[in-house]
């Protein structure tokens, strides 16, 4: 099986909260997303305190963290979906792949994929945008593979290594990823959420 | 400060959170007007009047502009000043779409570029307009500013999906024009 295929995503508990200040510790945490290099260790701690559990539990989230987990290795990354607008049915997506070895792997698209699915099917949004640094070639040209269109060019926009960069806008409209998933046919039926539950489902009956 | 006989430009006080508050509430979209979730806000009082006294903490520099005889007509400013990349936001709104093509609004833009660019040595300001808010983007491409792009149907307005687009001016833009302006002055 293909590194990272097999992984699954689920909602950041407070007890996951060690593993993501590991990660937002690394500095290509703070490089590529939106850290701040003079941040303290403490109001970055903070900072995932409020993020994990700001919003009471009845309310719509105006943003939903999930994690991406394995069986085999744990916490692999995390997936944020930020500024949930329900009067406008969009919000705004990033990645973190924590675990180095899985960076380049296919785990990164099929997460992308599954927690698209997960916006579009499940939350019933209509749009995903996403602001990607242009030196993260990386991600933008994955979300530029999951039919997400380069809406913005930002000019001079980010500040790292007193060198200042270009930033680019994604957006990524729900009939574009229903175009594409169709375009992909079978190979998107093998990476899909549903698919990712019933393998969940398997592995507990196994384990029963 | 008096800008003209017909434009008068100040820093926002207490007394004029009822007129902002109304430009909230008059039922337009307005780009500038939106939250960070681009959902239309309908602040208190008391709110507008925490956002002015904030505003210097808040990176934000707010400004109010009068006509010649004292009548409110726009609230303006810039924010989110970023010193790192050196950019911020612009935002001009005015109670009457017509005030965009006025000499208060050439004049209180000319202001809020000035604060921009010679006294705060930025390197470019954004801006962002609706795709409804056809005054203000004719006004700016006037001005000499460029689209960065559309962020398509970024928000929904009375059923219908609308996009935003982000146009910028930059400080070469802006010096360019400058020294042209002078160049036509002395001719």
């Amino acid at each position: 099986m293909k590194k990272g295929l097999h992984s699954f995503l689920r909602r950041a508990e407070r007890e996951d909260l060690d593993s993501i200040l590991a990660w937002m510790e690394d500095p290509e945490f703070q490089y590529f997303l939106y850290g701040d290099e003079a941040q303290s260790q403490r109001q970055i701690r903070e900072k995932i305190i409020l993020m994990l559990g700001r919003t009471p539990p009845a309310a719509p989230p105006s943003a939903i963290h999930l994690l991406i987990d394995s069986k085999e290795e744990g916490l692999l990354g995390m997936i944020g979906l930020q500024n949930i607008s329900w009067r406008n049915r969009s919000c705004s997506l990033d990645i973190y792949i924590g675990a180095r070895s899985y960076r380049s792997s296919i785990l990164p698209a099929v997460s992308i994929f599954r927690a698209l699915e997960y916006v579009f099917d499940e939350l019933n949004l209509h749009r995903v945008s996403s602001l990607i640094y242009a030196f993260n070639e990386r991600s933008w040209r994955m979300m530029e593979k999951s039919g997400a269109k380069r809406e913005l060019v930002l000019r001079e926009h980010i500040y790292r290594n007193k060198t200042l960069h270009d930033a680019y806008g994604y957006g990524l409209l729900r009939h574009e990823f229903y175009a594409l998933r169709e375009k992909l046919g079978a190979v998107s039926g093998s990476i899909s959420l549903d698919a990712m539950i019933k393998a969940m489902a398997d592995d507990s009956g196994d384990t029963k | 400060m008096k800008l003209s006989p017909h434009t008068t430009v100040r820093f926002c006080e207490p007394d004029d959170a009822d007129f902002i508050r109304d430009l909230y509430y008059d039922g337009i979209p307005r780009a500038a007007l939106l939250d960070g979730r681009r959902e239309p806000m309908l602040p208190l009082r008391s709110e507008i009047l925490e956002i002015i006294r904030k505003s210097e903490a808040a990176r934000a520099m707010l400004f109010t502009i009068e006509d010649g005889t004292g009548i409110l007509r726009a609230w303006s400013g810039l924010r989110g000043l970023n010193p790192d990349a050196r950019f911020a936001e612009l935002f001009l709104v005015f109670a009457d779409e017509a005030g965009y093509d006025s000499l208060q609004a050439d004049e209180a833009l000319g202001y809020l570029l000035d604060r921009a660019f010679f006294q705060t040595d930025l390197g470019r300001v954004l801006v962002s307009c609706l795709e409804s808010e056809k005054a203000w983007r004719q006004f700016l491409l006037r001005k000499g500013f460029s689209s960065c792009g559309i962020q398509r149907d970024i928000m929904c307005i009375s059923g219908t999906w609308t996009g935003i687009e982000t146009l910028e001016l930059t400080a070469e833009t802006f010096y360019k024009q400058a020294s042209q302006d002078k160049g036509g002055e002395k001719s």
